[in-house]
């Protein structure tokens, strides 16, 4: 039980789990009450498990983006049409429009109806915002790259290595820049961007350059032993599963096209793309240091925001109308306790995970 | 953290400002059909939903859209939430958000109001002047002007087609107008796409007043119709097809012991008076509790 | 272990084979060296050990090379990673991740080796390169030596059979550069690999080298044990250089050798160092550079005369290129005055400003951005208001014999240096600072450098170069001042300040004591018989 609660980085994916088990709920419902809740279970768990990584500082500016969006959505209904309603709260002078415009509205009547609709609207979206915000504080994004499947390997180190060089192209501008001034810097503009832009696409070059020797000789895209066969039959089985998934999609969104397209071609061309999948992954003979795993910890994450999902399912088919609260007669929205309790089983991994390990900084500090 | 701080207070100002629950308003309109050729009546047929039909008149004589006809017959209507009340989702709470709803293939499907409604369960909208055949009206209900003197029909259309919309099995016959002939002319189509055009409300268009003279004697309101005596078929100068014989009509009633829907969500959803307290309470002690641990943290680090 | 097989290497496009008809056979656990200047063709040479010559540089490659029984021709580098470790010049430039463990890993988890034994490597890496406390760092944050090892550290997890290393130490400063070169020294003899390494600092690595290859650039190399070898090539270390002045034989590997010898030697008195100090051309007091809560200079007082070299010595940080940035003008500055001529550079527009004061900053070639030599000249004349062919002029007179078609690219560090500092000095500046001038060229192109400097001073200007390396200080600069934390903590004159610390002695220094700095030193004070 002890080491249960050892500092310890969580598996990334499982606060991806938990983080879109919070927005999967937000969808279901635009009652304030449970929103907020949400909102404030979702702030409190990145207050108390987050690191002190920097990507973990991002989290209020999610907070400000969702405030943003609530004020746009109200704005809107403000300005396009807001008399949805009987209740005006707010007479506005009527912008005529030219006939061309008909069906848009410039202000006029506003009710508060239809400002409450677009305040629980953008609070709902805010909401899910705000909680893939939580999950990109929470969850470490390099480790979530190093935990893909081994087949999309490649693709997590090409995208790792791209990261890296925007620090370094800000490095070679500020240089170059400064170095710039050193000539004079007088001429044409055309001449002045010529000179920076030259020795900066130089220099990313060529350290591209050596990057991709490095790589190489590293054993970057070992190719293993494969037979040309098996690779062949791994493309050919990745692409006839895509296009099955595809058409399964379809089929599944847009009714009119034959049942049998849907659900079953679905699940065929998703199986055998992950045939292929796994096929693919199997020729790669990598292997990862220390790997993320999956402990209790990480499944108590990843079940409890499950769980508020699957209360806010559970409960739109019981009691709707709690969820979205109605707007014919103005009223406080109701409540009740079941999709309440549902929203706070979220708050759970904020008492029962372990601390993220402390930043190396403080190592030290303890350290010495 | 102060910003989510600022949200919350914000939200809290807004919903605070909302009026106070009240009851329905009994004292729009008044149950049965109305009385004279001032007003509209609206007819709501249930059909598969279940319940009686309600009819009842807006006495309102200035022009006026359909919506506003079903709220100033002191319906409670709503709307869906991406068009708002030109897309009526439910009248007098049903179908209502629990309900099953037996669409073909979809047995299981419930109306949540958020998107249009499926083309197999809506509530379809019909219009028709005095002693004239129901008319699907072409228009949106914030779209058309209702017709003084006339009729406003809804009927749930369940897994019916565009040929098969089932018309409101309550004659549009005004008791003591039967057998007069049907006045009306025939109204405009929509001539653009645009959902947002109206119809002009024009004045040539409201029928001729019918002669009090015409009238034969009139029954109470609210008087079973079925009761009365078939009135003798007339020659009509008007195109436009005649209502059926009011005798047919179904059971209906002015929606005099209809409950206040609020009243009824609260009493289904189980919704406790408690809980949006403690949701608000949950959200500030969860606030409060955030701050701390931020606090205490950014003192760690610092020390 | 590697067998070389008669080859040949030609870059795509050029006529003239780098490699020439080169065999060479070096057996398990030797460790070679390779030394040559610039551009000779010892990359070259050690890129094919792998396969990245020719499969990633491209050009033709004859004969055979094979490492273990493997020949190159066959595979691409990558199935060579298992074998062969290649440790690069700039370890930022071939960090594949972003912190250290991360990268120690990253070659293991190429090879597919099992998480335990990947985690047991990790921590044994770690300890061996003296890196454990480094583990969780992001790699940007790191210092170029701490980089460096964490780079070797990065391929010896592997276990290859062969580590390559192409001149590990020349980007960096020299400090770093003896902490990676005594870390390799531990290796060497813990591990047992067979290593091949060019470094140009070969006084540190010949004590432990079984053999020499000196690359002249003809094509050919020269092969033998170091002494053999060093006995006539042209590129020596001062050791060797003394040596071979004081007619020792066998020529001294070692300091400890060299000064059991020295003992023989006798001397005359030492040469007297002229100061010669013109006219003050530059002041500075109170000079005061900050970045945010960071100080980089901390009340500096400075003065340059005509026709004096002054060298700014001091750790990485110590705030030298941020003085050099705020004396010329165009970096921060947010106290204290400069005063060059009667005016402040920094109240100038940039380009009056380097009339006044000229600077070739840390990467020269961030000033160059034309496609020929000729054209960066036209636009230096152009940019200085100067007579077409000024700066052509200056160039043919610090580096003789340039191509003007050629790229700048094309050119060696020591070209481009002096491309740059013609470039510069087309504007006229009484005042030249050079930051770290010396980084990445061997000794005959720091040789040259040298001479431009002698040359810019006798015309009367004021030269600053800020730099560590001893020996060039002990050759170049009249006057010294060493930093520490922003501020000056000596200042004198060469032979005061570099003889009197155990930590900027030179070599010579080190072999024959305080007054002796420099090899020409000592030829100027030989008997006359001797020399």
């Amino acid at each position: 039980m002890t080491s249960y609660f050892l500092p310890r980085d969580l598996h990334p994916a499982a606060w991806w789990v938990w983080a879109l088990g919070l927005a999967v709920a937000a969808t279901r419902t635009t009652n304030p009450w449970l929103l907020l809740t949400i909102i404030a279970v979702a702030g409190y768990v990145v207050v108390a498990r987050r690191s002190e990584a920097p990507w973990a500082l991002a989290f209020r500016l999610y907070l400000v983006l969702g405030a943003w969006i609530v004020a746009i959505r109200v704005f809107f209904r403000l300005v396009f049409g807001g008399a949805e309603g009987s209740t005006i709260i707010l007479r506005l002078p009527e912008i005529p429009l030219p006939a061309w415009a008909a069906g848009i509205r410039l202000f006029g009547d506003v009710s508060a109806e239809s400002l409450l609709g677009g305040l629980y609207d953008g609070l709902r979206l805010a909401t899910m915002v705000i909680c893939l915000g939580a999950a990109n504080a929470l969850a470490n994004p390099k480790r979530l790259l190093k935990a893909m499947p081994p087949a999309l390997y490649e693709v997590g180190t090409a995208v790792i290595v791209a990261l890296s060089v925007f620090p370094q192209l800000a490095e070679s501008v500020l240089r170059v820049r400064r170095a710039r001034k050193l000539r004079g810097g007088n001429g044409k503009r055309t001449q002045v961007l010529h000179s920076i832009m030259i020795p900066i696409l130089e220099d990313a070059l060529s350290r591209s350059l050596q990057l991709a020797a490095s790589m190489d000789s590293r054993g970057y895209g070992r190719a293993g032993l494969v037979e040309a066969r098996q690779r062949v039959l791994t493309g050919a089985m990745m692409i006839v599963g895509l296009i099955g998934v595809c058409v399964g999609v379809y089929a599944t969104l847009d009714g009119s096209t034959p049942r049998f397209l849907a659900a079953p071609v679905l699940s065929v061309g998703l199986l055998i793309g992950l045939v292929g999948f796994r096929m693919a992954g199997q020729r790669v003979q990598r292997t990862r240091y220390r790997p993320d795993r999956w402990h209790l910890p990480e499944l108590v994450v990843a079940l409890s925001g499950l769980g508020v999902a699957a209360v806010l399912f559970v409960t739109s088919s019981v009691d709707p109308t709690n969820l979205n609260p109605s707007l014919i007669q103005l009223s406080w929205p109701l409540l009740s306790w079941g999709p309440l309790l549902g929203v706070l089983i979220g708050v759970l991994p904020a008492f029962l995970t372990p601390v993220p390990e402390p930043p190396h900084a403080a190592l030290e500090v303890v350290a010495s | 953290m102060r910003k989510l701080a600022a949200l919350a207070a914000a939200t809290f100002l807004t919903v605070a400002a909302a009026p106070v629950v009240h009851a329905i308003d009994h004292g729009k309109g008044y149950p049965g059909f109305c009385k004279d050729d001032k007003g509209v009546t609206v007819v709501i047929d249930f059909q598969q939903l279940g319940g009686a039909a309600i009819v009842r008149c807006n006495p309102q004589s200035t022009a006026g859209t359909g919506l506003d006809a079903l709220k100033g017959a002191g319906f409670q209507v709503a709307g869906v939430q991406r068009w708002g009340e030109a897309f009526i989702c439910r009248v007098e709470n049903k179908p209502a958000a629990a309900d099953q709803i037996p669409i073909n293939g979809r047995e299981n499907y419930r109306e949540l109001c958020i998107d249009t409604p499926p083309a197999a369960a809506y509530w379809s909208y019909w219009h028709a002047g005095n002693n004239c055949a129901w008319d699907y009206s072409q228009w949106g209900v914030k779209n058309r002007q209702f017709l003084q003197g006339g009729f406003e029909g809804w009927s749930f259309s369940l897994n019916a087609t565009a040929d098969t919309n089932p018309v409101p099995r309550v004659a549009a016959v005004r008791p003591g107008t039967e057998g007069k002939a049907c006045n009306a002319v025939d109204e405009p189509k929509p001539v653009s796409n645009d959902p947002g055009e109206t119809q002009a409300p024009v004045q040539g268009r409201q029928p001729q007043a019918t002669p009090e003279a015409e009238q034969q004697a009139t029954p109470p309101p609210g008087a079973p119709t079925g009761a009365l005596p078939p009135p003798k078929p007339r020659a009509s100068a008007t195109a436009r097809p005649k209502a059926n014989d009011p005798s047919s009509n179904i059971a209906f009633s002015g929606g005099e012991n209809a409950e206040d829907v609020n009243e009824v969500i609260k009493r289904t959803s189980g919704a406790s008076d408690y809980a949006p307290w403690a949701a608000g309470g949950a959200v500030v002690v969860l606030l409060a509790a955030g701050f701390f641990v931020a606090r205490r943290r950014k003192r760690a680090n610092e020390s | 272990m590697i067998e070389l097989d008669h080859v040949g290497f030609r870059y795509a496009g050029r006529s003239e084979p780098v490699l020439r008809d080169i065999s060479l056979s070096i057996g398990e656990g030797e460790l070679v060296l390779f030394v040559g200047q610039t551009g000779a063709g010892k990359s070259t040479l050690l890129g094919t050990i792998n396969g990245l010559v020719p499969h990633f540089t491209g050009g033709h490659l004859e004969g055979d090379v094979s490492v273990a029984g493997v020949s190159t021709r066959s595979r691409p580098p990558r199935e060579f990673a298992h074998l062969v470790g290649v440790v690069g010049q700039d370890p930022l430039a071939g960090f594949v991740t972003d912190t250290v463990e991360d990268e120690l890993a990253y070659g293991m988890e190429q090879l597919g080796l099992a998480p335990q034994v990947m985690r047991r490597r990790v921590e044994e890496t770690l300890d061996l390169l003296g890196i454990a406390e480094l583990r969780r760092r992001a790699l940007r944050t790191l210092s170029g030596g701490q980089q460096q090892r964490v780079a070797i550290g990065s391929v010896l997890t592997t276990h290859p059979k062969v580590l390559v290393l192409d001149e590990p130490t020349s980007a960096l400063d020299p400090t770093a550069a003896e902490d990676v070169l005594a870390t390799l020294a531990r290796l060497v003899q813990d591990l047992g690999t067979t290593v091949l390494m060019a470094e140009h600092r070969m006084e540190r690595v010949i004590p432990f080298a079984d053999r020499m290859i000196y690359v002249p650039g003809s094509g050919g190399v020269l092969d033998g044990t170091p002494p053999e070898v060093l006995r006539d090539m042209p590129i020596a270390p001062p050791i060797v250089q003394l040596g071979r002045l004081a007619g020792w034989d066998p020529l001294p590997m070692s300091v400890r050798d060299a000064r059991r010898r020295a003992s023989s030697l006798t001397l005359g008195s030492p040469p007297a160092r002229t100061t010669t100090a013109g006219d003050v051309l530059l002041t500075a007091s109170g000079v005061v550079v900050r970045y945010g809560p960071k100080v980089a200079v901390r009340d500096v007082d400075l003065s340059l005369h005509a026709g004096e070299v002054l060298a700014v010595m001091g750790r990485n940080g110590s705030g030298k290129s941020s003085l050099l940035w705020a004396v010329q003008g165009s970096g921060p500055r947010q106290g204290g005055t400069v005063r060059a001529g009667d005016a402040d550079p920094k109240s100038l527009s940039s380009s009056e400003g380097r009339k006044l004061v000229g600077m070739v900053p840390q990467t020269a070639s961030d000033l160059l951005y034309l496609q020929t030599v000729e054209a960066e000249c036209a636009a230096a004349d152009a940019e200085s208001g100067a007579e077409p062919g000024l700066c052509r002029g200056l160039l043919d007179r610090l580096a003789p014999g340039i191509d003007p078609a050629a790229h700048p690219r094309d050119l060696s560090e020591g070209q481009r240096l002096a491309l740059v500092l013609a470039v510069q000095l087309s504007a006229a500046p009484r005042v030249m600072l050079l930051d770290e001038p010396t980084r990445g060229l061997d000794y005959t192109a720091k040789a040259a450098l040298a001479q431009m400097i002698a040359g810019l001073t006798a015309e009367g200007r004021a030269v600053v170069v800020a730099t560590h390396d001893v020996e060039f200080v002990a050759t170049i600069a009249q006057r010294v001042v060493v930093m520490a934390e922003g501020e000056i903590v000596s200042d004198g004159p060469t032979a005061e300040v570099l003889g009197g610390s155990p930590a900027f002695a030179t070599q010579v220094a080190k072999i024959l004591g305080e007054p002796w700095l420099t090899v020409a030193d000592v030829r100027a004070a030989l008997p006359q018989e001797v020399r």
